[in-house]
């Protein structure tokens, strides 16, 4: 990727020059505000995200480097939303992930009932390697709308980790939850995403 | 002996590299015996991968200028 994260140069940041600061805000607005819904909702999100951006740009002259410039950030906005729950003192329960129906490769009818033996397997894909299916613009429309209405959890899990590859461990302390559970909601995220490939590659519609 | 409903449970852990030797090693003897799981856990490690090369999601320019006027209009508190 030309335009990455590691293209900003971090003395520019540092300095506060505004145009730095732009590009970095292009590039990890929506992880962002992914991981504030993740802990707060989404009402009050939005709100939380501005707030840890304009400490943040307080705070760049300050920045020293020895977390990656994305780990601060979101490590920003994870305590920007946690302190802020507790002045609202709310509580966001954590998703029922045994009622999210949605996943239909780990419902028990695509197994048989003695066995577990795959029932309906998974279909056969024309489309088979990561470099043709990035060729498809239906598809990523497809995607995209499938990400955006993830439950919050699973949304902000699947963004850390597949998309800004945070460490399991940094996407714990963001969101306040066990790796295991962690490894549950990519899981979830990845198999909703997959059966939107399923379907695209059977009908070349989301 | 794993089944093909724990390889579904397990995929990702297991294209991630998150699982014990041992549950890794009766995987691996799951996927050489079962063509279904190995279509299954090949279709997972794809889609992870196309994901992860798909690069950031970009926010808009709207979403964007809304937080540069912020901070524009947080700097008089500063001084
Ligand atoms: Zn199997």
């Amino acid at each position: 990727m030309t335009d990455s994260i590691d293209s900003i140069d971090q003395d520019r940041l540092r300095q506060q020059d505004h145009k730095a600061f732009e590009a970095l805000v292009s590039q990890l607005h929506i992880p962002m505000v992914s991981v504030a819904r993740a802990i707060i909702g989404d009402s009050l999100a939005e709100e939380v995200v501005q707030e840890a951006w304009v400490s943040a740009y307080r705070n760049l002259p300050r920045f020293e480097g020895r977390s990656s410039i994305k780990t601060w950030l979101f490590t920003i906005v994870s305590n920007e939303a946690k302190s802020r729950l507790r002045k609202e003192k709310r509580m966001v329960a954590l998703e029922d992930i045994t009622q999210d129906g949605s996943v239909d490769y780990l419902s028990a009818d695509r197994f048989q009932r003695f066995g577990g033996h795959w029932k309906v397997p998974p279909p056969d894909w024309h489309l088979d390697s990561p470099d043709q299916l990035l060729e498809e613009r239906h598809l990523q429309k497809c995607i995209d709308h499938t990400v955006s209405i993830l439950p919050p959890q699973q949304r902000a899990v699947f963004i850390l980790r597949d998309i800004e590859q945070q460490a399991l461990a940094e996407i714990c302390n963001i969101l306040e939850v066990t790796e295991s559970y962690v490894r549950v909601l990519l899981h979830r995220a990845r198999l909703k995403l997959m059966q939107v490939i399923d379907r695209y590659q059977e009908t070349g519609e989301c | 002996m794993l089944n093909c409903r724990d390889v579904a449970h397990e995929a990702s852990d297991y294209i991630d590299h998150n699982l014990s030797w041992w549950r890794r090693l009766m995987f691996h003897l799951h996927l050489f015996i079962c063509v279904k799981c190995r279509r299954f856990v090949s279709h997972v490690h794809i889609t992870r991968d196309f994901l992860r090369q798909r690069g950031p999601l970009k926010a808009s320019d709207a979403e964007v200028q809304q937080v540069m006027t912020n901070i524009d209009n947080d700097k008089p508190h500063q001084d």
